[in-house]
């Protein structure tokens, strides 16, 4: 560290503190942070590139595996892209039914995040506690999908399996239940010292950097920004559904969690009417969707990070001619450094947790050829 | 895991095609009187995402509740229907 005045600590790729494959460069003078750096290309897997090889039905699986948490919320995405390139249309049925896998998505991924939050502050008790709770909601994704996790349930002009009338009281029941846990976490959060000292005042994010550096999602939501797709950009059924977007005022880590924790009342809201408004009807065209028309379009859904895009260019026949897909985390993560100043070093956990890092989902790389030698740069490289 | 009933294959391919992660492989079957050929599932390479299951015309694919895919040799987890009938 000669000639710098500032020592340079790497935190990551493989960190107790970090779950996922990501180096911070984080330059510190005593205690204070200076500047961080992120660095990536880890995990870059070419998803894009594999999309293309592939026809628009394997794709639909491939937008799946992009995210292991958000994965019905990255199919409903490419499906609602790929229906606007070969304008096609959904029965109200699939839309409500994507609108119940939605939320429920949004909501064990928030418990997910308060899981790992506890166990970053050195708060076990909680990270147990949220994820016995979470396993309610996987169970109530397994009843409705067939599988846990990776539910393959939204597939281009509907969905692939129904509700029942016996599905829908067992997911009423269970949702009481999860109330009824938010709300005393909702109390845990307000009122806990551990989790005030750790969280109060920490990495503040100003309204002005959310705008110059385009922080989407929950993020924004803290920092007093009022912006949500959902009721942007109408997708799956949310024009029909009303609920409430969260914002808060301080700006800090703590509010970060706080939206979270009531945009969970909100998903547990929009699920219960979304079951007891669910309209009859088919749930998907009779064929396949195998083929779409040539053209080019762009769909934009809420994911539980924020803004998930997808832009999709048909040229006709079987194959999609290019899949872009701009992830959340992707602006969240990249510009993730303004939080970070003048902050402990020993609470960058605890603001690097409340941006609930995805890093998997928003790696890319791009080839640069120069003088006919390809050489690999991740995009944070490119863009000093 | 989905398990295959050949007697109901129409050999159509449809699952082969469908398959996004290339686990399915038609293989030719010389006794089979119409329909020569039958899939063959890698499960080394299966995704689960049921796809055959639901293409299938025939439903020649039943999903079931066995899930024990472990073993030491790769080979063991490439379910051929008619080796493993040679097997038992």
């Amino acid at each position: 560290m000669s000639g710098s005045k500032y020592i340079e600590i790497p935190i990551g790729p493989q960190h107790p503190a970090l779950h996922e494959p990501i180096l911070f460069r984080v330059k510190v003078e005593g205690e204070k942070i200076v500047d961080v750096i992120p660095s990536t290309g880890y995990n870059h897997r070419g998803i894009e590139r594999l999309c293309e090889d592939n026809t628009f039905l394997r794709d639909v699986f491939l937008a799946g595996r992009v995210c292991g948490i958000c994965n019905v919320i990255h199919t409903t995405c490419y499906s609602e892209c790929i229906e606007r390139v070969g304008n096609i249309d959904v029965p109200p049925r699939a839309k409500y039914l994507r609108t119940i896998l939605n939320e429920l998505e949004r909501i064990h991924s928030h418990m997910l995040l308060f899981a790992i939050l506890g166990e970053l502050i050195g708060f076990q008790t909680l990270f147990m506690l949220v994820m016995r709770d979470r396993e309610s909601i996987l169970t109530l994704k397994e009843l409705i999908a067939g599988n846990r996790i990776q539910a393959d349930y939204v597939m281009p002009g509907g969905v692939r399996k129904d509700l029942t009338p016996e599905k829908i009281q067992q997911i009423k029941k269970a949702l009481d239940q999860v109330r009824a846990r938010i709300k005393y976490y909702k109390k845990v959060f307000e009122n806990d010292s551990i989790i005030k000292k750790r969280l109060s005042g920490v990495g503040i994010l100003d309204v002005q950097d959310v705008y110059r550096y385009g922080f989407v999602g929950p993020i924004a939501r803290a920092s007093g920004v009022k912006s949500d797709v959902r009721c942007e950009d109408y997708y799956a059924a949310y024009n029909d559904i009303p609920f409430n977007v969260i914002t808060r005022n301080e700006c800090d880590s703590w509010s970060r969690m706080m939206v979270r924790v009531d945009e969970l009342f909100e998903s547990v809201n929009i699920v219960e009417y979304a079951v007891d408004h669910l309209p009859e009807g088919p749930i998907g065209p009779k064929a396949m969707i195998r083929t779409v028309k040539a053209g080019e379009a762009i769909a934009r859904v809420e994911a539980p990070r924020g803004e998930l895009v997808y832009y999709i260019i048909s040229k006709g026949g079987d194959k999609p001619y290019r899949v872009k897909i701009r992830t959340p985390s992707f602006n969240n993560i990249l510009n993730c450094q303004v939080m970070f100043k003048d902050a402990n070093l020993a609470d960058l956990p605890a603001i690097l947790v409340s941006l609930d890092p995805c890093i998997s989902c928003m790696e890319r790389l791009v080839v640069v050829e120069e003088n006919g030698r390809a050489e690999m740069k991740s995009l944070v490289d490119l863009a000093r | 895991m989905q398990v295959v009933d050949i007697a109901k294959c129409i050999s159509c391919r449809l699952c082969a095609f469908d398959c996004p992660a290339y686990a399915i492989e038609m293989t030719l079957n010389p006794a089979a009187e119409k329909y020569k050929y039958y899939p063959v599932v890698d499960f080394g390479k299966c995704v689960f995402c049921y796809q055959c299951v639901r293409v299938c015309p025939t439903q020649a694919y039943v999903t079931s509740n066995m899930y024990n895919l472990a073993s030491f040799a790769r080979e063991k987890i490439i379910k051929d229907v008619l080796k493993k009938d040679i097997e038992s």
